[in-house]
């Protein structure tokens, strides 16, 4: 909740330009309860309902982050937990999954969590892919042919394999998606932007609307206050 | 109908006053202003006057030919687009939002001015102020329809005399972007931007990529749509205000309050619109008022069609992807409801307001029989 607030910071607003103007509205509306001469109640009531309607999208958006982000901790905590069956000269040793190099060999039997990503190179295994593809289903990985590759975080079902890391420490698949999910500055998709401007014209238009409401007020001879 | 090279007649009325008769190649004229919705007529009273729209049957074949051309190009858009219920289902769109206008001016001014009503002065029919005889109400108001409708601007009967009720829907035909038939060629190009925002609207709605006839719709299509939406709005609520405040513009009106404002509303909305009819009663024939409004006929036509240029360029150079299940259909039931809701909602949402002031407080208030 608190982040809501927080995010009223025009810097951030501004990157949504409907927003943005609702909120500069929201504002100015507040200022006229304490400048206005008559019908506080009105005035107070709109600037109300307008700070409502800023203070509700923020929510929103926090809470969609707010959700990413616990996700991208839970991954990463699963990350850091994750004991290696690491082979060096035959012998199995076990290391946790971060200090795992390149080119490292690991053992993985039925019930192991996959360290890092690598590579089969000895043995066939079903893999349950859930946490990176959502896919409830097992999939078969093998050594040799187009299904070799495995990635950290996923779980074996059934068999044994050995896989050959070839990740970088910090630049697997997993990290990349926590940063994703992580970090709130991912790229407008085309369709937003769009609508954006969509959006952003109609904005505009009814600005214009409002703005000359005053002269044609001025023409009628009406002041234009709560009711008529 | 007269056709003839001789110089205007002078005769001598009754009442012993000298009148001049107009007379001149009149039915070529009129044949080309009604085809070419161009609505420029020889005489001042345009269609009204005796001579150039002399009986029921020379009003008929006019209001036909002023939708000739329009609607034809609704078709011509189906052939080309190898869509024909595409054609017929924008021409669907355009048709009720018309029929929907016509219904309403014409029980509006069936209905009469209710001042008239209340002081016994009322004709049977309903308003025939401003109006010929020889047509009556319902020709009037039909006529009135189509030609605010296909941005002719030809009138058989006077804007101003109207109801409230009854001039909002010429009024209103021309803001929504004389869209409903429209022009020669305008009134289509205004309606493909509307589909083309409809069909976005709605792909978004389903959550699907908007494409129109297998071409994505992106960020500098939306632009371009938008673009000549506000080049419309602009003028006509810009140009309005400054009249309204000022005294070049309160100058010219000829009746006071809500109607002086719809006089100037008509005048300006007509001009960005290219129509050109008027509400006669503004005397738009001084400086100030010639110079806006030939400033919001440029704007009107000229920067309107500059977007949608650049709108059909970037659709041409798009590449075509094959029709799959996924695509919005641009026929149907549903696609003409979802056009005329986005032409209302773009439509009305923008004048609503100035209509407001303008032709709605008067119907109300002259139903409470106050007078201006």
């Amino acid at each position: 909740m608190g982040d809501a607030f927080k995010k009223l910071d025009p810097r951030l607003m501004i990157r949504n330009p409907v927003m943005f103007v609702t909120q500069i509205g929201a504002a100015l509306t507040t200022v006229a309860v304490f400048t206005a001469t008559t019908d506080h109640g009105f005035i107070a009531q709109l600037a109300v309902w307008l700070w409502f309607t800023v203070l509700f999208a923020n929510f929103a958006e926090a809470v969609a982050e707010g959700r990413g982000k616990a996700q991208a901790d839970s991954l990463r905590k699963a990350r850091k937990d994750t004991m290696a069956r690491r082979l060096k000269d035959g012998r199995e040793e076990k290391v946790p999954a971060p200090e795992l190099q390149k080119g490292d060999l690991v053992v993985c039997e039925a019930g192991d969590v996959i360290p890092a990503d690598g590579e089969v190179i000895e043995g066939i295994a079903s893999v349950d892919e859930a946490a990176i593809t959502g896919e409830s289903a097992p999939v078969i990985r093998e050594s040799g042919g187009d299904r070799s590759a495995v990635t950290g975080g996923t779980r074996v079902i059934s068999d044994r394999i050995v896989i050959r890391i070839t990740s970088e420490k910090g630049n697997a698949f997993l990290d990349r998606m926590i940063s994703m999910v992580e970090g709130a500055k991912r790229q407008k998709t085309p369709n937003e932007i769009a609508l954006t401007i969509l959006l952003s014209a109609i904005t505009l238009v009814f600005l214009l609307v409002t703005v000359t409401l005053k002269p044609f007020g001025i023409y009628s001879a009406t002041n234009f206050s709560a009711r008529c | 109908m007269v056709q003839n090279f001789s110089p205007y007649t002078k005769a001598i009325t009754l009442e012993g006053a000298e009148q001049t008769i107009v007379q001149g190649p009149m039915a070529s004229q009129v044949a080309i202003k009604m085809l070419g919705t161009n609505g420029g007529g020889y005489a001042n009273a345009n269609a009204a006057h005796p001579f150039e729209n002399p009986t029921p049957l020379s009003n008929l074949l006019q209001m036909l030919s002023i939708f000739a051309i329009g609607s034809g190009l609704t078709y011509y858009l189906g052939r080309m687009t190898k869509n024909q219920a595409h054609g017929w289902s924008v021409w669907g769109a355009m048709m009720t939002l018309f029929l929907a206008g016509v219904l309403v001016c014409w029980w509006a001014e069936a209905r009469g001015n209710p001042i008239h009503q209340s002081l016994g002065l009322a004709s049977i029919d309903g308003n025939m102020e401003g109006k010929e005889v020889r047509f009556g109400i319902f020709n009037s108001a039909l006529f009135a329809a189509i030609t605010t409708a296909a941005s002719c601007g030809a009138v058989n009967s006077m804007h101003d005399s109207f109801t409230a009720v009854g001039g909002l829907v010429p009024l209103f035909n021309i803001e929504l972007g004389e869209v409903v038939i429209g022009g020669v060629g305008a009134g289509l190009y205004g309606m493909l931007v509307f589909v083309v925002l409809a069909v976005f609207i709605a792909g978004l709605m389903v959550g699907r990529t908007p494409e129109y006839l297998g071409k994505k719709i992106q960020s500098f299509d939306v632009k371009m749509a938008m673009l000549s939406l506000l080049v419309l709005t602009v003028p006509i609520l810009g140009f309005t205000a400054w009249a309204a405040v000022s005294p070049w513009g309160q100058a010219g009106l000829n009746n006071a309050g809500p109607h002086g404002l719809s006089e100037m509303l008509y005048a300006f909305s007509s001009a960005t619109g290219n129509n050109g009819s008027a509400f006669a009663g503004l005397t738009a024939n001084t400086p100030w008022y010639n110079t806006t409004l030939g400033l919001a006929m440029l704007i009107g036509r000229f920067l309107m069609v500059v977007p949608i240029m650049a709108l059909a360029g970037s659709l041409v150079q798009k590449k075509l992807s094959p029709a799959s299940v996924g695509t919005f259909p641009v026929s149907g039931g549903t696609f003409i409801l979802l056009l005329i809701g986005t032409v209302l909602l773009i439509g009305a949402l923008n004048f609503l307001p100035v209509l407001a002031l303008g032709p709605i407080v008067e119907h109300f208030i002259t139903a409470q029989g106050k007078l201006f």
